[in-house]
């Protein structure tokens, strides 16, 4: 029976194609918008959260005092850097399983091709910061040279691009570090000869300047000082109260700590994408609010012209239930129809967005078509367009035959 | 086969009140060929629509093979007209939109019969109506009196107990309204179907078995057995 109905509803869309067409657009446009919206809001959302499962939910970034957690990248955080935390606490909080330490003051800085001298944000990394938390670093991809090779107390440096550029250093060059020199034994960068990633947990790694944690120490007399712990926790606990034991413990030792997780900083930029998205997503769903008010115009103007139509049906058996069904699929189908369409331009839309998106991002993107997305817009376009026909399909079912017949 | 007892039916338009049928009284027996006549505006349109159920009276009874149809709801009178009843239009009233094949097969759409059956039946009426050769076609590349066979057709797809037929030869030439005069008389000689033709045309009633006469919503002494057949 609902395919008979879909059948006569077809011949009847067909036959006012002019104004079917431009019913259809009013569905067209709005589910475009939609779709579109949604798919590169998803598809940037799922990108950061890409980079959050990189670094692993199950680690933990300790800063010393109370820390902005809004400001973005940790390692360039304005954070009060003559407070530290000792590493060393954490060997007693029951749940992590490794932890590592990054020590960053700002230091002098010379190069022989550099005119002058810089105060440079240089960054002390402990050992097992690279070989168990180097996907906070994206990876710590270098283009050349290597990694520090931490062989006793060898003064290495790992640069940026950007700062090895403006200091005029390659690997195996030097460079001099409050009066000490470092060799550079690598410089960072996508092995492909990119750039290296732009997001990272860290922050910028282009213009970052590392070198071994001992190194740092050693320029300064002092040991067992941190302005940055990263723990790693079991997989069987929860990570939420390991953070509260760190801060518990480094409380004991009378120093404020600030522990982030990697899930609250995932909930908190879903739940702010998510808002932008609602408020995207509402726009765009007045603009199929109106497309829906279209189906019913068209509808309505429907039950007029095809009023003798209907007596001819009542006439010949129809009931009242049945041309209420014919005419909500005419506006089921209008609304598929235009879903349909709308989905496909969306998804076409959003594709070549993804590109300009890229290109100002400097990073790659791809928006998100999760079959839900798609199933969902065509789904609702059709409950959209029967829902906007229901009035009109219930004034068309009412008609009293007899009447119906006698209309000019 | 249908019994209407002082049936009476007005119509309200604003201020005014048309009295359309004014309590008649009826009885068309089985495999009966009836022909009504009357001046224009005297009811036998509003008659026919309260024999086929498409209508019911304002008082009067209207009994349909000893049924009292004159209290059915909406959905019981729908059922009545799709089984039992075929109607058949001055206007042809095809829908425009489908063509002759599937004009024949809508009435079957409504019983929830299988697409491969109803083609099949429609296309059988097709066929006895002499359109076999103009299925595909849409209304608007027929000719009246083809319009007015695939009407016949439909009306008598679902093997309806009577067969109303309000002047379906008003808009035809009287060659091609002879032709269509000589196919609704063979449905009744051959098939026994029972027929009420409402008609302006002399000639055409002369087909029927008996003639009413109606006048200001009644009917007139002038009711009178014709003796059966041309
Ligand atoms: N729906 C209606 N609303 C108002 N008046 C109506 C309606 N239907 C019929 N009438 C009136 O009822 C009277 C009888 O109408 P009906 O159509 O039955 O006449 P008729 O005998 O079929 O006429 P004709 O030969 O012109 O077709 C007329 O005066 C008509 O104007
Ligand atoms: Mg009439």
């Amino acid at each position: 029976m609902f395919f008979d109905y879909l059948n006569l509803s077809w011949h009847s869309i067909r036959n006012r194609s002019l104004r079917s067409w431009l019913t259809i657009l009013g569905v067209v446009i709005g589910v475009t918008a939609i779709v579109t919206l949604i798919s590169i809001g998803q598809g940037i959302q799922d990108s950061i959260l890409r980079e959050f499962e990189k670094v692993g939910y199950n680690t933990v970034t300790v800063l010393p005092g109370n820390f902005d957690t809004q400001r973005g990248g940790f390692g360039n955080s304005s954070a009060d850097t003559s407070s530290y935390l000792d590493r060393s606490v954490m060997d007693e909080v029951d749940g992590v399983k490794v932890s590592a330490a990054i020590r960053s003051e700002d230091l002098q800085v010379v190069s022989e091709n550099l005119e002058g001298q810089a105060f440079l944000r240089v960054s002390g990394m402990s050992p097992s910061v690279l070989s168990d938390f180097d996907d906070y670093f994206d990876g710590f991809p270098i283009s050349d040279g290597e990694r520090f090779s931490y062989d006793g107390d060898a003064r290495e440096a790992v640069l940026g691009p950007e700062i090895a550029g403006e200091l005029g250093v390659k690997a195996g060059g030097t460079i001099e570090i409050e009066g000490q020199e470092f060799t550079v034994s690598g410089i960072l960068g996508a092995e492909d000869g990119g750039e290296s990633g732009q997001f990272s947990f860290y922050g910028d790694l282009d213009n970052g300047l590392f070198v071994p944690l001992s190194a740092v120490e050693a320029l300064y007399g002092d040991e067992g000082k941190a302005s940055l712990v990263l723990a790693e926790v079991y997989e069987d606990v929860e990570v939420a109260e390991v953070a509260d034991e760190i801060e518990k413990a480094y409380s004991q030792v009378d120093t404020a700590s600030t522990t982030i997780t990697t899930e609250e900083i995932s909930n908190r930029v879903n739940s702010a994408l998510g808002t932008i998205q609602m408020a995207l997503a509402g726009i765009a769903g007045i603009s199929l609010l109106v497309g829906g008010i279209g189906v019913m115009n068209t509808m309505y103007t429907a039950v007029l012209e095809r009023t003798r139509e209907i007596g001819v049906m009542k006439a010949v058996g129809a009931k009242n239930g049945q041309i209420l069904g014919l005419f909500l699929t005419e506006s089921g189908l209008l609304g598929l129809v235009g879903g349909s369409i709308g989905t496909a331009v969306g998804v076409g839309l959003s594709l070549l967005a993804s590109r300009f998106i890229s290109q100002a991002l400097e990073a790659p993107f791809v928006p998100s078509f999760g079959p839900w997305l798609l199933i969902g817009a065509i789904a609702f376009s059709f409950v959209l367009g029967s829902i906007s026909g229901v009035l009109p399909a219930r004034q068309a079912s009412k008609l009293q035959p007899v009447e119906a017949l006698r209309y000019e | 086969m249908v019994e209407l007892q002082n049936v009476a039916k007005k119509y309200t338009m604003g201020e005014t009140e048309v009295r359309a049928l004014r309590g008649l009284d009826l009885n068309i027996t089985k495999e009966e060929f009836v022909a009504i006549v009357g001046p224009s505006g005297s009811g036998k349109s509003t008659l026919m629509h309260i024999i086929g159920a498409l209508d019911i009276p304002d008082e009067g009874r209207v009994l349909l093979d000893g049924t009292d149809i004159s209290e059915y709801d909406e959905n019981e009178l729908a059922n009545l007209r799709g089984n039992k009843v075929g109607f058949v239009f001055q206007t042809f009233n095809l829908i425009h939109t489908l063509s002759s094949l599937e004009n024949v097969a809508l009435p079957l759409t409504f019983h929830g019969i299988s697409k491969s059956d109803r083609e099949d039946r429609a296309a059988e009426l097709l066929e006895m109506v002499g359109l076999g050769d103009r299925m595909d076609h849409k209304p608007a590349e027929l000719s009246g009196g083809e319009q007015q066979r695939v009407s016949i057709a439909r009306a008598l797809v679902n093997d309806p107990d009577i067969l109303l037929a309000d002047e379906p030869t008003g808009n035809l030439d009287s060659d091609t309204g002879k032709d269509i005069m000589e196919l609704i008389e063979g449905l009744n000689r051959d098939k026994g179907m029972t027929i009420v033709l409402v008609t302006h045309n002399p000639r055409d009633a002369e087909y029927a078995d008996r003639i009413v006469n109606m006048i200001d919503g009644k009917i007139s002494n002038g009711e009178h057995d014709n003796g059966g057949g041309s």
